[in-house]
């Protein structure tokens, strides 16, 4: 017969040390950990906290890397591909951040990550962490490490931050830096993270991964060196859009995602699907992550260019609403739909590409010319409710079963 | 009318709540072969076969059933969709469906299952701390009572894991009501014992290097809380059994593409 077959409750893969974190949040965040509670209490209702992930600055960068989905909107390639100056899009100001963050507040969400292009450039990045409110939500830190030395890490955790993530795409120097297009990079990513540590920050490394690179030697490698340094591994698939858009024959395949999903069981990696706060490893888009271009554009994953609505010209919850009642990104699915899914990417890149051709270059693609014309799923009749008497103790978050 | 489509899917009819009318079948299950004797084994092993059936038998009584499916004329087309053999017994007379879920059914599944796959994971997750035990009924509507009933003195069957695919939970509930009943082939929504079963006996079955594998929803058991609903699925190279949320929001449940309710028959031995 069996071992003993663990029933987890909950957080199937919170660790102890993830559960402190959680405790500290209570201390130092109150709010933020009312709100993760909240979370956990009303996710039976289909209750979402995703993570808002706002692109700063124009989206300016001091790299080029080979793999980027963000050159389109950088200006460098807006003036390269139209001759405009500036994108004359209204740009997100210091108040229109500081009501995102108060919409994103009621709403129960409760992590926002700045990011860009290199969200460091930004020489009013303190303002806008301030206009978000560090005690209000976690506040996470998308870099290259470039300029991120010991006096950046302890100014940004002096700010409220909460986390660094930074990109380190090979273990191997010389295959780093050209992949980023900077030589002198993965010397600086070291730095940057030793840094982050001294500053006591929360820290993760990210990783592109192309078709057949999790099967490499230098992969191990990483994971290695990640395990070593306690370091917990992010990775994200190269998607066939941005600078990588003609570049089919680096979409990773299942198989390569199912390597990933072994290795998680091994190292403390993890990709965007993996499970997490309570929920199964499955597709993000709106309920998991959503971007914030500098217009308002909310765009449901780091890697689209389709937008299901303007947050500067509506109420976020309604964005987000009409998100989650679009077929392709709603409903439950496993599998990355801009990283994996032929049919989406198909259907993604030739939004794109009609969009930039008839309507505008400037993407994201608008929702009625992208996700607008993509079926919505019907409302149910009659959907259940909770139970009227619901035990206190079944509330519970982090117990853990064994049978 | 024709009630299943050429690949064995239920066509939906009105009031269903469906994904798309015409499925796509991304998420794909490969017809596994009817290895009887590893079935048979795998079931005995994990006490939920008989001991004395012979792997013949079971194979025989087994093919017989399927035909009976395969000459009627509103059913036949059923069989074109992926159909899976099993055998079980239920040992746990009077014991709550729940009780059974966890100490007889996902055992056998994680057993079966890492025998199998030894460099990959069985894991039971419960949302929010929601409890099993105690808390499992069957739907009324889903013919399952029959099937718990000849349970007892042991079963042989075929589920069907496709022929509600795409579904909605509520109308994967609804088609017993609307199916015909068949004179000499005992049917019902499928639900916890009969996949568990049939995944004991197959554990491959939702594993694919090439594809992803529908979500196989265990809609007959109804949770106390009724957002809650059970679900095997794969994780990768991985198996895991989710009680999980059915709501989409606070007002509206999921209609997936990747969810599929199953469909079994069934006969004592």
């Amino acid at each position: 017969m069996a071992d003993n077959l663990q029933i987890l409750a909950d957080q199937e893969a919170l660790s102890l040390v993830e559960k402190n974190k959680r405790k500290d949040q209570s201390i130092h965040r109150p709010r933020v950990h009312e709100k993760i509670q909240q979370y956990f209490k009303n996710m039976l209702d289909g209750e979402i906290s995703p993570i808002l992930r706002i692109k700063i600055n124009r989206s300016l960068c001091n790299f080029h890397c080979m793999h980027c989905c963000e050159e389109p909107y950088m200006t460098r390639d807006i003036k390269k591909e139209t001759g405009v100056k500036l994108d004359p899009r209204h740009q997100m100001d210091l108040d229109d951040y500081r009501e995102l963050s108060r919409q994103a507040d009621e709403a129960g969400i409760f992590r926002f990550v700045l990011t860009g292009g290199e969200a460091l450039l930004d020489s009013s990045i303190d303002q806008l962490i301030a206009a978000i409110d560090p005690k209000k939500h976690l506040i996470i830190l998308d870099t290259n490490g470039w300029t991120f030395d010991e006096e950046k890490a302890k100014w940004f955790a002096g700010l409220g931050g909460y986390k660094v993530q930074i990109s380190l795409d090979s273990m191997i120097e010389e295959e780093h830096d050209e992949f980023r297009g900077k030589p002198g990079s993965y010397a600086r990513v070291l730095r940057a993270l030793k840094a982050s540590k001294s500053a006591n920050l929360e820290l993760l490394i990210s990783t592109c991964i192309i078709k057949d690179r999790v099967f490499s030697e230098e992969f191990e490698m990483l994971c290695s060196y990640c395990k070593d340094e306690d370091i917990p591994l992010y990775v994200t698939l190269a998607k066939p859009v941005g600078t990588a858009r003609e570049q089919d024959t680096w979409v990773c395949t299942k198989e390569d995602v199912d390597q990933l999903k072994y290795l998680e069981d091994k190292y403390d990696i993890f990709t965007h699907m993996s499970p997490s706060y309570g929920q199964p490893g499955r597709c993000i888009t709106v309920k998991g992550i959503n971007t914030v271009n500098h217009d308002g554009e909310i765009v449901p994953c780091p890697y689209m260019d389709l937008s299901i609505g303007n947050v500067v010209k509506e109420p976020l919850k309604d964005v987000l609403s009409r998100g989650m009642m679009n077929s392709w990104l709603g409903p439950y699915r496993d599998e990355c739909i801009i990283g994996e899914h032929m049919d989406f990417i198909r259907f993604h890149n030739q939004s794109v590409a009609d969009y930039q051709k008839n309507v505008s270059h400037l993407l994201p693609v608008t929702y009625e010319h992208g996700f607008g014309k993509t079926p919505e799923i019907d409302n149910n009749d009659n959907p259940p409710s909770p139970p009227e008497i619901l035990a206190e103790d079944r509330r519970a978050i982090f117990a853990i079963k064994s049978i | 009318m024709k009630l299943f489509d050429d690949y064995g899917r239920r066509i939906p009819t009105v009031n269903d709540r469906v994904f798309r009318k015409e499925p796509s079948f991304y998420y794909k299950i490969n017809q596994p072969n009817f290895d009887f004797n590893s079935i048979l084994e795998r079931a005995k092993k994990n006490l939920i076969g008989v001991d004395n059936l012979s792997a013949a038998d079971f194979e025989s009584k087994a093919n017989s059933l399927l035909k009976k499916l395969k000459d009627n004329e509103d059913f036949s087309l059923l069989t074109n969709g992926v159909h899976v053999p099993f055998i079980y017994r239920n040992t746990s007379k009077g014991v709550d469906l729940g009780k059974n879920l966890e100490e007889t059914i996902l055992p056998a599944l994680k057993e079966s299952f890492t025998e199998r796959f030894p460099d990959a994971h069985f894991k039971a997750v419960l949302q929010s701390n929601s409890e099993l035990q105690n808390n499992i009924k069957v739907h009324p509507g889903s013919r399952y009572d029959k099937f718990l009933d000849d349970s007892f003195n042991g079963v042989i069957g075929w589920y069907f894991p496709q022929a509600f695919q795409e579904f909605d939970i509520d109308s994967q509930r609804n088609q017993m009501s609307k199916l015909p009943e068949i004179n000499n082939v005992k049917m019902c929504l499928s639900g916890g014992m009969d996949i568990g079963a049939a995944v004991v006996g197959s554990p491959e079955l939702l594993i694919n290097k090439d594809h992803y594998s529908p979500i196989l929803c265990m809609s007959s058991f109804v949770h106390s809380d009724e957002r809650l609903v059970l679900l095997l699925k794969a994780y990768g190279p991985h198996m895991e059994f989710w009680c999980m949320t059915q709501m989409l929001s606070k007002n509206t449940t999921q209609v997936s593409e990747q969810w599929a309710g199953g469909l079994t028959i069934f006969s004592e031995f």
